[in-house]
Order: structure tokens, then C-alpha cells, then sequence
């Protein structure tokens, strides 16, 4: 008896293994963690955005639309509750990418109306922004590829098989991808060069 | 294959004639991206150092990294388009992967000639010492005006002295005296292994009882079969499995009468297991004359870039 269910754990050990669940594991692990740079990178983007609001304002008569566009776009993509879960629902994860977008864009149009600010743009603390704002929107991007990378790499392995078994009977589905129509959408945003003068 | 054969040819004559009409450009991919340089503290397809200035700037990055550690390499091409200088950049830091294994110290300068283009490529454990507002503002004043004038050793000299500058401050780990480390084999690999040697073992004994010798020889293909399917190493795969033969067809005539309930487990045997480790490390190793990257590079996309 007792060999028996020594025998009974060994086999389930060596299937376990041979059917991908410490692949599927780590690969989950993997992804999880490609997403929450993500999120701490659009986080980042947030969390500078009054800065640069503030140093814009205190230029003297400066195009009000376009500063409020970009707070507005800031507050509906931060209301949005960024957690680790949206990568289970493609619809959620759609919709903040979609608010994310906007924010890019808003953001990128302010860079442009700045152009034809000289006091601005020669403001050093404004500069300093300027670049993070650059450094955040560039890792952003990264962060997103590999997130991209690890999510196809991950819903690749659960649906081959044999691994379709475990993942069917642990309950892991395929996660999330950023859709190409709103790929479409974040590509579009950035199409200004923040480096040209 | 004939096709692929013909797409070589392609490739092979576009390369030719791309070096053919320009003096100089990088090689590129058949995708028209540039190619990822090999690894060198200084790549210059752009040829705008002098081989005097190219040694100077490698002794100096030498000379830093020996004090302190960190890797920098400058890569000059003519033209990085169609692509973004960010994106090249990226690639060829991610490529090589500069920077201390343990700490991911690695920087990287990018300038693009033609197109006016430089960026500071800062790696994840260099973000800290070199912000990207300083990064840009190196570009803005030490690099972007001596540029201007055709300057590029100048330009790049006075901006490796500020972000040497900005790392020393940086209170990143001191350089250690680089140990010939003897790392056999880790943990976690030795925990992987464990359930196919315990489980090979078990079943071994088992099929050895069914089917004598050959059975063992099948637990313990099987066992090295699995195990290099999960570790995706053959050595280990090769060791786990002869290991568990080697038991089980020891076990065999025992074994036999041990369903009764003495207690026979495979793992009296098991601690001789790991110890004729694999050895063989995964460092780049023997760096006579040429530079090694110390592989622990991340860029995640840190850093500046600017015109001139």
C-alpha cells in the first residue's frame, strides 16, 4: 500500500513535469512580471505629468486647450484600477491601453504646441522634464514589447500540446494581448519626434 | 529551399552593393536594420575617429572599468534609419548585455552621423547614477556642440568624463577581485532533477523486477529523456539518467522481495548523485586581448537621446 502511493506521487510528479506545469509556472511568473514593469512604467508617466503641468502653467498666457486635454486624458487613464489582473480580461486591458494612448498622444501634441514657446523650452528645470518625460515614454514602449513577447510566448506554450491538458485542468487560459487595432492606436500617438527641434 | 538559397544570393548582392556605393555603413540585416555590431568597447563604421582617438577612448573605457567596474562601449555608424536610434540602441544593448553578471553596470553611446543623432543608452543598474535628465543634458553640453564642429572624439571624451562622474557618485558596489568561481551545480537545478531521480528510481525498481536489466536501461532512458526535456541540458539529462540505471539495475535482485514493506528507498542512494557536476560555466571566459561582456546588462530603455 504504502509503495503504492509512493509510486501513485512519483507518476504524478514525473507527469506534472513532463506536461509543462513548471513551464507553465514559470512562464506565468514571467509574464506577470513583464506586465507589472509596465504598469510601474505607465505609473511613472502619471506620477510626472503634474510636474510638467505646473512648469507649463507658469508660462504666461499658454494654449489652455491643450493643457487641459492633457489632465483630462491623465485622469481617465488613472482611473482606470491598473492591477495584475487586467491581463486576464482582454476587454479591461483594451480599455486602459486605449486610455493610455490618449494620454501618449495628449501628450505629444503638448510637446509640439511647446515649440513655439522659446521661454519654455529654454526653462531648464522644464528640459529636465522634458527628457524623463522622453526616458518614460521610450520605456513604455519597451516595457510593452516585452510584455508583447512574453504573452505570445505564454499563450503559445498553454495551447501546444500536451500542455493544453495541464493548463485545462489547472485552469490557466491564455492571457491578454495588446490588441493589434489599439497597437494601431499607441503607434499612431507618438508620431511626433519629441527630439526634433 | 531554393528560395532561401535565392534570398542568400539577394542579401549577399545587396550587401555588396550597399558597401560598394558608400564608403562606409554598418552592415545591416536583410530586413534593411542595422546588424548588431560585434562586441567592442568602440565601433566606428562611421569612420569619423582616428585610430589614435579610437585607442584613446578604449584605454580610458579600459582603464574605468578596471577601477570601477562598469562597462561602456560607444558604437558610430553612418545612419541608423529606417529605425529610431532608441530602438537600435536597444537592440545592441540587449544584444550584449555589457555591464558586471551581478550588478548589470553596462552603458552604451550610440551616434548616428548622417542622421545627427546620439543617444545615452543607460542599463537598468545605471538609471540611478545617470538619470535620463542627465543623460540629456550631457548631450546638450558636452556632446552636442563639439559635434556640431566635427569634433566627435572631443565630444565623446568630455561626455564619458561627466558619466564617469555621475557613476563614481553613484554608489554602485565596488569592483571585486574577479575569482575563478567554482560553480558546479546550483540549487534549484539539484531540486528540478530531484522528482525525475526519485520517481526514475521508483519505477525503475519496478520494471526491473518486470523485465530485468532492460527494464532499468528504460527507466533510465526515460528519466534522462524527461529530465533533459524539462532542463533542456544533456548533460544533466545524461547524468540523472545513467544515475537512475545504474540503481535500479543494482536494485533489481533485491528489490524484488522488498514489496512486503521493507524499506527500500531509492534515496539511500542518492546523495553520490550530483556530485560529478556538469562544471561548465556559462561565462564568456577567456578574455585574451579582446573584451567579454560581463553579461548582466539590462537596457530597458533608460537613458537620452538628442540631435546636434
Amino acid at each position: 500500500m504504502k509503495s503504492l502511493r509512493l509510486l501513485l506521487a512519483a507518476a504524478l510528479v514525473a507527469v506534472l513535469s513532463g506536461c509543462g506545469y513548471n513551464e507553465i509556472q514559470s512562464r506565468d511568473e514571467g509574464m506577470k512580471a513583464a506586465w507589472a514593469e509596465a504598469l510601474s512604467q505607465y505609473q511613472r508617466r502619471a506620477d510626472l505629468i503634474p510636474n510638467i503641468v505646473n512648469t507649463v502653467k507658469g508660462e504666461a498666457n499658454f494654449e489652455q486647450e491643450t493643457l487641459t486635454r492633457v489632465v483630462e486624458a491623465r485622469a481617465r487613464a488613472t482611473a482606470i484600477q491598473a492591477t495584475p489582473e487586467l491581463v486576464d480580461d482582454p476587454a479591461a486591458l483594451q480599455k486602459f491601453s486605449q486610455a493610455q494612448g490618449e494620454l501618449s498622444s495628449a501628450l505629444s501634441r503638448l510637446l509640439v504646441v511647446v515649440e513655439s514657446y522659446p521661454n519654455l523650452k529654454a526653462n531648464a528645470g522644464f528640459q529636465d522634464l522634458r527628457a524623463q518625460l522622453e526616458g518614460t515614454e521610450n520605456r513604455i514602449g519597451i516595457a510593452r514589447k516585452r510584455y508583447i513577447d512574453t504573452v505570445a510566448g505564454y499563450n503559445t506554450f498553454v495551447r501546444q500540446f500536451p500542455q493544453n491538458l495541464t493548463a485545462m485542468i489547472f485552469g490557466y487560459k491564455e492571457k491578454a494581448q495588446f490588441t493589434v487595432e489599439n497597437e494601431a492606436a499607441i503607434q499612431k500617438a507618438p508620431a511626433v519626434d519629441f527630439g526634433k527641434k | 529551399m531554393r528560395s532561401i538559397a535565392a534570398h542568400g544570393v539577394l542579401a549577399v548582392a545587396a550587401v555588396l552593393l550597399a558597401s560598394a556605393s558608400f564608403a562606409a555603413d554598418a552592415p545591416r540585416q536583410p530586413d534593411g536594420l542595422l546588424a548588431v555590431p560585434p562586441l567592442a568597447r568602440i565601433t566606428d563604421y562611421a569612420d569619423v575617429l582616428s585610430p589614435s582617438d579610437k585607442r584613446a577612448l578604449e584605454d580610458k573605457l579600459a582603464a574605468f572599468e578596471t577601477a570601477h567596474g562598469s562597462q561602456i562601449a560607444i558604437v558610430v555608424v553612418p545612419s541608423v534609419k529606417p529605425e529610431p536610434i532608441e530602438d537600435f540602441s536597444n537592440r545592441v544593448g540587449n544584444t550584449w548585455k555589457i555591464g558586471r553578471a551581478d550588478v548589470g553596470d553596462g552603458l552604451l553611446i550610440v551616434v548616428a552621423v548622417q542622421d545627427k543623432r546620439v543617444r545615452i543608452e543607460v542599463f537598468r543598474a545605471l538609471e540611478g547614477a545617470v538619470p535620463d535628465a542627465t543623460a540629456k543634458r550631457i548631450i546638450r553640453e558636452q556632446i552636442a556642440p563639439r559635434f556640431k564642429t566635427n569634433d566627435y572624439a572631443g565630444g565623446l571624451n568630455a561626455a564619458l568624463d561627466a558619466i564617469f562622474k555621475q557613476i563614481e557618485g553613484g554608489g554602485l558596489p565596488a569592483i571585486e577581485p574577479r575569482a575563478p568561481t567554482n560553480d558546479g551545480l546550483e540549487g534549484d537545478t539539484i531540486g528540478l532533477l530531484l522528482p525525475f531521480v526519485i520517481g526514475g528510481i521508483v519505477i525503475g525498481s519496478l520494471l526491473r523486477k518486470m523485465f530485468g536489466v532492460p527494464g532499468a536501461m528504460l527507466a533510465g532512458g526515460g528519466t534522462g529523456v524527461a529530465s533533459y526535456s524539462v532542463l533542456s541540458s544533456a548533460l544533466l539529462g545524461g547524468i540523472a539518467g545513467l544515475f537512475v540505471f545504474l540503481v535500479a539495475a543494482a536494485m533489481g535482485s533485491s528489490a524484488g522481495r522488498a514489496v512486503g514493506g521493507r524499506r527500500r528507498g531509492g534515496d539511500i542512494f542518492i546523495p553520490g548523485g550530483w556530485s560529478g557536476g556538469g562544471g561548465g560555466g556559462w561565462s564568456s571566459g577567456g578574455d585574451s586581448g579582446g573584451w567579454s561582456s560581463g553579461g548582466g546588462g539590462d537596457a530597458a530603455g533608460g537613458g537620452a537621446s538628442g540631435d546636434w
